[in-house]
């Protein structure tokens, strides 16, 4: 009964844990201020890309971690600095989800 | 300055400098010594891993001393491979049953070539709950095993969480004509906190049950103890030190573990090297 109580509530805690949000419509509509073309799918590619490219090499950080206009020089710098590959569109996909996730948390 | 007075302003230098660094830590970097967590290497990316495992006191006298060095590489995306050179040495007390004399004994062997291959389910950040399998197979002179784990792990800002649920099963064939199986079931906990870029602290517990003959539960034990992991610009590395705590099953005469089975204490040093 008690393991059974503490598989629950650390079922519980993982489950209230916060993860990578996923894009809703409200960042979409932030992130047409910069990018008067975006689209929940754009943004959603970006938020897969984002993994894809970079949890591998280090765990990845919250979009909330960092201001929404910091995240231009931290893309930016790994590109440049950690020869991270990525084509300029993906990046680009990757700077709106970080900065229009970001502007909302 | 007279030296005495030097010696804790140089360890507290070091201390802040070590805290403080500029970190180049990857998300292979591991951070307990024997918990491990659900991260994999990238396609195409190595790195080299020296063990040193050291078992420390039985019932005698014993030191024993596992030495591993591990090649680790990441074959495709979430999937790496890692292939180990293993040795042993053994300096240890034992009654000889003729004479009832303590006779110390000293042995070196090659403990055989294992392959591991780890599969990343899912990422600590990106989703609700980290996961992977990994799965090893071990072949030594005399002696084969394979052995498979569930990783799970999650990442709570600078609080790494991670558990293991592990299964072993080991066939040997020492003496001519007898085969012993055993199997041993083991779960690790580990918690940690990045204190600095590079440095972190934590705990581990490893609860180990041994079964004689695959079947019957011959000693389960609990290990825990502290964990310390840095993380450097092109390697990292990290100590734990675990006490046994105590042993539900097997306990010696006249203590609370179990000495015939497990050491009185287990303290594993994990370096990792990357190009």
């Amino acid at each position: 009964m008690r393991q059974t109580l503490a598989l629950a509530c650390a079922l519980t805690v993982v489950a209230c844990t916060e993860s990578l949000p996923r894009p809703t419509q409200a960042e979409v509509e932030l992130a047409r201020n910069d990018w008067p073309d975006a689209s929940l799918e754009q943004l959603n590619r970006g938020r897969q890309l984002y993994v894809q490219s970079c949890a591998g090499c280090h765990a990845l950080a919250l979009p909330s971690e960092h201001e929404p206009g910091e995240w231009t020089s931290i893309v930016q710098t790994m590109r440049r600095e950690e020869e991270v590959e990525l084509r300029d569109d993906e990046a680009d996909l990757i700077l709106r989800y970080l900065s229009a996730v970001a502007a909302t948390r | 300055m007279r030296r005495s007075s030097l010696i804790p302003a140089v360890a507290a230098a070091a201390t802040l400098a070590a805290l403080f660094s500029v970190s180049d830590a990857r998300a292979s970097d591991r951070v307990f010594g024997y918990t491990y967590e659900t991260a994999v290497l990238n396609p195409g990316d190595t790195e080299l891993e020296p063990w040193t495992t050291v078992g420390v006191g039985r019932e005698l006298h014993y030191l024993r001393f596992d030495n591993r060095l591990e090649y680790e590489f990441g074959i495709v995306r979430d999937l790496q491979g890692a292939v180990y050179f293993n040795t042993r040495a053994v300096n240890s007390d034992s009654i000889d049953e003729a004479t009832g004399a303590r006779v110390r004994s000293e042995s070196y062997s090659f403990r055989g070539v294992d392959y591991e291959a780890k599969y990343k389910l899912s990422d600590p950040v990106a989703d609700a709950l980290g996961s992977a399998l990994y799965l090893e197979l071990g072949l030594a002179p005399h002696e084969a095993k394979v052995e498979g784990k569930v990783l799970l792990d999650k990442h709570f800002g600078d609080v790494v969480l991670a558990t293991n649920l592990v299964a072993e099963y080991e066939q040997e064939w020492e003496t001519p004509g007898e085969l012993e199986h055993e199997l041993e079931l083991e779960v690790d906990l580990g918690l940690s906190y990045r204190v600095s870029e590079s440095f972190s602290a934590g705990l581990e517990l490893r609860q180990v049950n041994g079964l004689e003959g695959g079947k019957e539960l011959e000693s389960a034990t609990l290990f825990g103890g502290p964990s310390l992991g840095y993380s450097g610009e092109g390697w990292w590395g990290v100590l734990s030190v675990l006490p046994q705590l105590r042993a539900f099953k097997g306990k010696s005469d006249g203590d609370f573990r179990d000495l015939e089975h497990q050491e009185k204490a287990q303290i594993r040093l994990l370096l990792g090297f990357h190009p």
